[in-house]
């Protein structure tokens, strides 16, 4: 009997992100694990209280990454299921801007499959944040690593 | 020829435009046209040298050839997630 389809997901949105959708979304009768993923923005940035961030992206390419990025960990980690959303816009702190929900048969190719995910989409999604301080001075555009640039 | 510049995040800011027409001669690549940026925009010069490119809304190399009209975007270093 063949598998069926993988369910691959992923999005752009200016709207809160929703875990469990995602969660619904990956669910298979033949997966006995959900791994999800929420990138929350914190208060601080090494020190200095953080007051908001802004995420922007160009968003045609960062679309079409994203889709290609949940294949591309759905082949590598034999998923059921992947599914991404960002988030773009101001977000407040203890908002989520990443939100990821994968399901495979097993726990080991889930845990893998979603670390793979969130790793490889800062470095690779053209998606990018400003932060905005509490102190007043110049908000900063970060980089992955989480040193400004 | 005439190619598009399209600018995000720092560099959008700092040119104070979302995007530019630069002439190039035939034959420019993307690499070029980041010369010509660069040349255009001195105080953001040595922070090009870390972008990458997308040609046409899809990722490019510096040596990607430009066409009349190409929409290249100059892709500062990724935040997301």
């Amino acid at each position: 009997m063949a598998s069926p389809t993988p369910l691959a997901f992923s999005e752009l949105t200016r709207a809160p992100l929703d875990l469990s959708a995602l969660e619904a979304r990956v669910a298979r009768p033949e997966a006995g694990a959900v791994v999800s993923f929420l990138g929350v923005t914190r208060s601080h940035h090494e020190q200095r209280s953080v007051l908001r961030l802004e995420y922007s992206a160009q968003e045609a390419l960062a679309s079409k990454a994203m889709e290609a990025l949940v294949r591309d960990a759905i082949s590598q980690f034999g998923l059921t299921g992947a599914a991404l959303a960002h988030r773009l816009g101001t977000l407040e702190i203890g908002e989520a801007s990443v939100a990821i929900a994968v399901s495979a048969a097993h726990r080991g190719g889930a845990f893998d499959g979603c670390r793979y995910l969130i790793d490889t989409l800062k470095t690779s999604i053209p998606i990018w944040k400003k932060e905005y301080f509490a102190d007043g001075q110049a908000a900063i555009w970060v980089g992955p690593d989480g040193k400004p640039v | 020829m005439f190619v598009t510049l399209r600018y995000h995040a720092f560099v959008r800011e700092e040119t104070g435009r979302d995007s530019e027409r630069l002439e190039l001669p035939i034959g420019a690549t993307a690499g070029t046209a980041l010369e010509a940026f660069a040349r255009r925009h001195p105080t953001l010069a040595a922070r090009a040298r870390h972008f990458k490119f997308a040609l046409n809304d899809e990722f490019a190399p510096s040596g990607a050839p430009l066409m009349e009209g190409a929409v290249l975007d100059l892709l500062p270093p990724f935040g997301g997630g």
